[in-house]
């Protein structure tokens, strides 16, 4: 990744994570935040190891309920019992318009 | 001004990796680095098992779905397809138990938390032991049968490291 070149832009960054097919908005701030992530070998600070990982855990449970809703309709083919889906999680707070590439 | 939002699309081992290998700081009070460290550790490991076994539910379905050269299906219909799916199934439970469980116990490690994800974990080898033996056996093409037992394997890694934290 171009972390130099993201460094040169005085801008906010949105962050998101993909677990699986699904995309999870993560935080929202300045670029040396986000440039600690991605330094494999630097330091990165407590809020942003707990932010990223809530987002990781929200989205872990995610992909299991679009997977059971998969499986039960399979299941449901077959004429077999199916299983509980447990509820939705709620979202991490999400940047307000989190695209993939997009200047005003 | 102009100003520049950009959403950055990280694959989870990339994001993973690159947190779990760096030195956290600004801990609060209590918190050490060890805890968080196998806390984000946990959490990684647990988002390969729920990648891995996504993938292998998609890839299972598909050779449902797939017929071999005489028009039978790959995986064709039956107790076996149906355990497997189930399994599968029981591994998305699991992994959803556990990841409300991790978001109740932000930034520690004590031994409560490591017997209760050893007990997910314990689990879910059980669901992969079983779907070695009674589940993916119905799959009716072997190198089919050797990309789902890849995912297994990928399961089973990430399992074996969360039980070591």
């Amino acid at each position: 990744m171009a972390t130099g070149t993201l460094a040169l832009v005085n801008g906010e960054i949105a962050l998101g994570l993909q677990v699986g097919s699904i995309i999870i908005p993560l935080i929202k701030g300045v670029i040396t935040d986000i440039k600690s992530i991605v330094s494999p070998q630097g330091t990165v600070s407590y809020t942003v190891v707990i932010s990223t990982d809530e987002a990781e855990l929200t989205g872990i449970a995610q992909v299991s309920i679009a997977d059971l809703v998969a499986i039960n309709a399979e299941l449901k083919a077959q004429g077999a019992a199916q299983l509980q889906v447990p509820a939705a999680p709620t979202a991490p707070s999400a940047p307000a318009t989190p695209s993939t590439a997009t200047t005003s | 001004m102009k100003r520049l939002t950009i959403l950055l699309i990280f694959a989870l081992s990339l994001a993973g990796c690159a947190a779990r290998q760096s030195t956290v700081t600004n801990l609060p009070p209590g918190v050490t680095q060890a805890q968080v460290q196998s806390w984000d550790s946990a959490v990684a490991n647990l988002n390969k098992i729920a990648t891995a076994n996504s993938a292998l539910r998609q890839a299972v379905i598909q050779l449902h779905n797939t017929s071999d050269a005489n028009g039978n299906a790959i995986f064709p219909s039956g107790q076996a397809y149906v355990t497997t799916l189930t399994l599968i199934g029981k591994i998305d439970q699991t992994e959803n138990a556990a990841s409300v469980f991790l978001q109740t116990v932000p930034n520690s490690w004590p031994t409560s938390t490591k017997t209760q994800i050893a007990t997910y974990m314990s689990n879910i080898s059980a669901a992969l032991q079983q779907l070695n033996t009674q589940g993916v056996t119905g799959i009716k093409n072997s190198n089919s049968l050797n990309n789902v037992n890849t995912f297994i394997s990928e399961i089973t890694s990430s399992v074996t490291i969360i039980l070591s934290l």
